[in-house]
């Protein structure tokens, strides 16, 4: 007869069908959506053998509401969660995030973790903590038609203001002269934050007070409510997606998108414009510049290593040239390596945007700043208030958002 | 207890025809056939056997625990957490008093999702009330295949509330939705649906319409079954026309049902978040920003709970003012 030990009784419990449930529990993926991290989680899938991961991937505001949600009730229902060079801010502000240096240190050989370019590392450090492994380097480029450009006698244009003329002038009632994507909240500040820092004082000053309600500001969100108004109807119900489907389907001669999105319009399965769409480099530069990558979550019940094994597996060398023809990676081999210019017919504009773009200004609420301007810039771009009224109130409520939120000035 | 037993029992055999508008045992009497009333057997006092020893309170305190646990302890922590300045930024919260309504008061964007909330849940009430009843009304009149047809008007309401608003988004999508490309070959130019602060509006009225629309139809269809179709036929004896029958018999005999379709619908319009947050997510703008929305808003955008919390109780209120217009108004 078996003695009841201590021993005896663990193995019991270890073999109850409620502890092997727990065991054989996947990995937890919760990740922004566009095909080059499409093509990263499903590498994560498939990284080590026997660990199964369950990959949710959605657009980027019901991303990060949804990891607000999870993250904010400490709910280990997420292991690695998708993070920014901005949203990183704030989940680490709220400790939602584990440091990755001890383990970055220990597999840095493994996975040749040197290889990666300083900046994009230096966008996940804070306070000398590494949070995120970075997996690209996002920009945006300015998409045009140039089968459509050469038959009306123009080339691609050379500023802002020539962009808006442009727009104008190709717009016909079938197609709209430019794509804008103004859907609250992340994609109306990505379009807003080329206007306000290529012709405006940029968000803030030096001291954190609003800046897009200046006079240069107020007039660089005119100017995006002149091209607006040759871009398609309906623009704040268009986001990424929406605006990559209207370029592909040839609905828009042009349009400011990720680069992240040029590849598709070469894929003759969804693109009708194959060959006949070109990048530059946003005019008079000033165009988002954005990191994003892979973190681990404070509240994972996961075994961390394991975490940090398959984001380092999906962002290895290999996976991130194959990646490549998606999106720029952050390892510096890649980056600087002439053939990907030869195979990719987006970098070198993307090349020219890196070196002219600039984040988001690193305020840990930006977002929750972001939501109060883009309703105001919303409005202002369709009509419903003055630009003027509609800065200055977006002003006023964020300067006493940030007053009660005790944030940087 | 066992005269109360044989009470319940003696109305039990009689089988009085419910009346279709007030009456009953709530006046203490009882209508014979003859319509002559006498006087019902009084319950005994319950006094003298304490507390929870002759009175029904011992079987209705577990469901009152239950409604307890599940909507009062809830709502008494949404009103706490709208006395505090909780948020999710990893710091405790503070006992604020009543800063979070004060600086809701001042807040325009708050007004503004009260006005649009209002105007969205007041015309789809009057719409989903009104198309309801004509609805009902047709049904009524078909002699055969009432019932099927109202199984199939049924459908927008058996769809769930998100599917059902993702699939009006792509119909109304400016340049490649349903709607433009059925209009455009036609030679019309379609309007902005959704990027329009008024289309937009009137296409959210419309959505929650089209979804709710069925219930409202269902509830009064009901209703006109059990009319009493004798005073129809009376009213016709008399030279009524269609139009007469419906305004002078068959509207007052409905006005109840239709007083509390109206109210519910309302109710529910003004805590309407699902079909705005797929539909517009409260744009143009915040021209669609109803109060819930603008709750969720603060909460998982703005990460501020205790401000959110206040927006919770502020559209609770709301919410309340139909059920207690109502309640006051007598039949």
């Amino acid at each position: 007869m078996t003695r009841l030990t201590r021993r005896a009784v663990l193995a019991g419990l270890a073999s109850t069908p409620a502890i092997r449930a727990r065991a054989a529990e996947p990995v937890r993926v919760l990740s922004h959506r566009y095909p080059a991290l499409e093509f990263y989680t499903n590498r994560m899938k498939e990284a080590l053998p026997g660990v199964a991961v369950d990959v949710r991937l959605m657009p980027f505001d019901r991303m990060l509401e949804l990891s607000n949600i999870a993250l904010s009730a400490r709910s280990d229902s997420i292991d690695i969660v998708y993070a920014t060079d901005v949203t990183v801010r704030s989940y680490v502000r709220n400790g939602w995030l584990r440091p990755l240096n001890d383990l970055w240190a220990r597999l840095r050989e493994e996975f040749a973790l040197g290889d990666f370019a300083d900046a994009a590392v230096r966008a996940f450090t804070i306070d000398g903590h590494l949070y995120v492994m970075p997996h690209s380097v996002t920009v945006m480029l300015l998409f045009y038609r140039r089968d459509l450009l050469a038959d009306a006698g123009f080339g691609p244009p050379r500023s802002i203001a020539d962009y808006a003329t442009l727009a104008r002038k190709l717009a016909t009632p079938a197609r709209a002269g430019t794509v804008s994507c103004i859907k609250p909240v992340d994609s109306t500040l990505n379009e807003a934050h080329w206007y306000l820092n290529a012709l405006g004082d940029g968000w803030f000053d030096a001291a954190w007070r609003p800046a897009f309600n200046s006079a240069r500001g107020v007039a660089a969100i005119e100017m995006m409510t002149s091209v607006v108004a040759s871009a398609q109807p309906a623009p704040t119900t268009y986001g990424n997606d929406e605006c990559t489907v209207a370029l592909q389907q040839g609905l828009a001669a042009m349009g400011l998108q990720w680069v992240t999105r040029a590849r598709p319009m070469d894929d003759p399965a969804k693109s009708r414009v194959v060959g006949q769409m070109d990048w530059i480099a946003p005019p008079q530069g000033h165009a988002r510049l954005s990191s994003d990558g892979y973190a681990i979550s404070a509240f994972s019940r996961q075994d961390a290593e394991t975490l940090f094994r398959l984001i380092a597996t999906s962002a290895n060398a290999a996976n991130m040239a194959e990646a490549a023809r998606m999106v720029m990676p952050p390892r510096r081999t890649l980056l600087d390596d002439p053939a990907m210019a030869k195979a990719n017919r987006f970098y070198p504009p993307a090349l020219q945007s890196l070196a002219a773009s600039v984040p988001f200004p690193p305020l840990p609420d930006f977002y929750a700043v972001g939501d109060i301007v883009a309703r105001r810039i919303a409005q202002a771009v369709t009509g419903q208030m003055p630009v003027r009224e509609a800065m200055d109130a977006a002003a006023e409520e964020t300067t006493r958002f940030l007053r009660d939120h005790g944030s940087p000035g | 207890m066992a005269v109360r037993v044989e009470h319940d029992f003696v109305d039990h055999d009689r089988r009085t025809p419910p009346p279709l508008v007030g009456g009953g045992r709530g006046e203490g009497c009882d209508r014979t056939s003859a319509g002559a009333t006498t006087p019902l057997p009084q319950p005994p006092p319950t006094r003298g056997g304490g507390f929870l020893g002759r009175s029904l309170w011992p079987f209705v305190l577990p469901g009152l625990g239950v409604s307890f646990v599940l909507f009062g302890v809830p709502v008494l922590a949404v009103v706490w957490l709208s006395l505090t300045d909780a948020a999710l930024r990893g710091q405790p919260a503070r006992f604020v008093g009543l800063r979070n309504y004060v600086a809701l008061a001042q807040d325009g964007r708050l007004a503004g999702a009260c006005a649009n909330t209002l105007v969205i849940a007041l015309a789809g009430a009057v719409l989903q009330t009104g198309m309801g009843l004509a609805l009902a009304l047709a049904l009524d009149a078909l002699r055969r295949g009432a019932q099927a047809m109202l199984a199939l008007a049924m459908l927008p309401n058996i769809i769930t509330p998100v599917v059902g608003a993702l699939f009006l988004r792509w119909i109304f999508l400016a340049r490649w939705g349903l709607a433009d490309a059925v209009l455009v070959p036609m030679g019309v130019t379609p309007p902005d649906w959704l990027g329009d602060p008024t289309w937009a509006r009137a296409l959210v009225v419309a959505g929650d319409s089209w979804r709710a629309m069925p219930f409202a139809a269902l509830v009064i269809y009901a209703a006109l079954q059990m009319l009493d179709r004798a005073l129809v036929d009376a009213a016709r004896v008399d030279g009524a026309g269609g139009w007469q029958v419906l305004r002078h018999v068959i509207f007052p005999a409905l006005r109840p049902v239709l007083l509390v379709v109206f109210g519910l619908r309302l109710m529910d319009g003004v805590r309407l978040f699902d079909l705005v947050y797929v539909l517009t997510d409260g744009g143009p703008g915040s021209a669609t920003e109803t109060v819930s929305l603008y709750a969720y808003t603060m909460a998982m955008r703005r990460l501020e709970i205790g401000p959110a919390a206040a927006v919770c109780v502020i559209a609770a209120v709301l919410a309340l003012v139909p059920l207690l217009a109502l309640r006051m108004r007598r039949w």
